[in-house]
């Protein structure tokens, strides 16, 4: 393991996500069965990084004479910076700290939470699911008294996504799917417990009952 | 997906991911003593000194570590096998650019937990 080169999260998404990957292999490239970037590694493109960035002026001498302090390829071949602060360290140090299966533990945790809320919101019947997928839950405020109207729900959803981001109670991003506007939550955080999605859900409910009330 | 999958941690792995204020000290000010070491000693020692080939070796041939290892640990190998080899920058004898003056300290070390 080399501290100095970076990208070793990675290796830890990797480790921790195999599992759904290979359960989507088929999907993503055309039925072989492995994906092409199912190999962890430092880093994936290191030769196309040094194409592209390799700049070296005569004030930085590279004889390529390893035994020497200006043989082995600068840093500042791979990227725009010159030089950089010691970025590295911090994954070099994290991976030591946890180990791969503490990453797998922890992201395996995020994905089972997702799950997780993805049956609250199933279970309850003025939200809509859109997506989930690894940590990630696309939802939306949509009570059986919309009948389904995109326009209403979209302006729905936006007002309640305001709304709930200035009450500072919990913060949502959010996207488009097939065209509609959604909430969407992601896990990541290893504090994060189930009381607490719980808790967003009926937050949520809570302010879309609301508006949908005031006629939004 | 396995709908068993645990919500929640076993407690030592959660004391891993949220430490108290007594670990976040302890751990703090052993960082902060390195690096206190670390900037006061610079001028002192070689300007340059390379990383032996055989610890070199041994960074990148390492495998990646399966379980999770003690901040001590991890902190007395840093010390033992990083920190004795800057790139020269920083020492007032290196004159190829780059420094560390020590008031950048307090917004490195600040700057660890925002995520603007």
């Amino acid at each position: 393991m080399n501290p100095s080169v970076a990208g070793g999260n990675h290796a830890a998404t990797y480790a921790a996500s195999q599992r759904w990957l290979d359960g989507h292999a088929n999907r993503s490239s055309g039925g072989s069965g492995s994906t092409s970037r199912s190999k962890p590694g430092w880093c994936w493109y290191a030769t196309a990084m040094r194409d592209t960035f390799s700049l070296v002026p005569p004030y930085l001498r590279n004889d390529g004479n390893t035994d020497e302090v200006f043989g082995p390829p600068w840093f500042s071949e791979y990227g725009f910076q010159q030089t950089r602060g010691f970025r590295a360290l911090k994954v070099w140090m994290s991976l030591k700290y946890h180990g791969l299966s503490g990453y797998a533990e922890a992201i395996t945790r995020d994905i089972a939470l997702a799950e997780y809320l993805a049956r609250l919101v199933d279970a309850s019947a003025d939200l809509g699911r859109l997506a989930t997928g690894l940590n990630i839950v696309c939802f939306r405020y949509a009570p059986p008294s919309s009948h389904g109207d995109a326009a209403r729900l979209d302006a729905l959803n936006k007002m309640l996504l305001e709304t709930l981001q200035r009450r500072e109670q919990a913060f949502l991003s959010s996207t488009t799917l097939d065209g509609m506007f959604v909430l969407r939550a992601c896990i990541i955080n290893p504090r994060t417990q189930p009381g607490d999605l719980e808790c967003l859900v009926a937050l949520v409910r809570e302010l879309g009952a609301q508006l949908a009330g005031g006629g939004v | 997906m396995p709908e068993s999958a645990a919500l929640e941690f076993a407690p030592e792995m959660r004391q891993r991911w949220d430490w108290s204020t007594d670990d976040m000290r302890h751990c703090g000010h052993l960082v902060v003593d390195l690096i206190a070491h670390h900037l006061t000693s610079l001028p002192e020692r070689p300007v340059f000194r390379p990383l032996p080939p055989e610890l070199a070796e041994r960074f990148r041939s390492a495998a990646l570590p399966l379980t999770g290892q003690d901040p001590e640990e991890i902190l007395a190998e840093f010390a033992r096998d990083v920190e004795p080899y800057p790139f020269g920058n920083g020492h007032p004898h290196a004159f190829m650019g780059g420094s560390t003056p020590p008031r950048r300290l307090l917004g490195s070390l600040l700057r660890c937990w925002p995520r603007p």
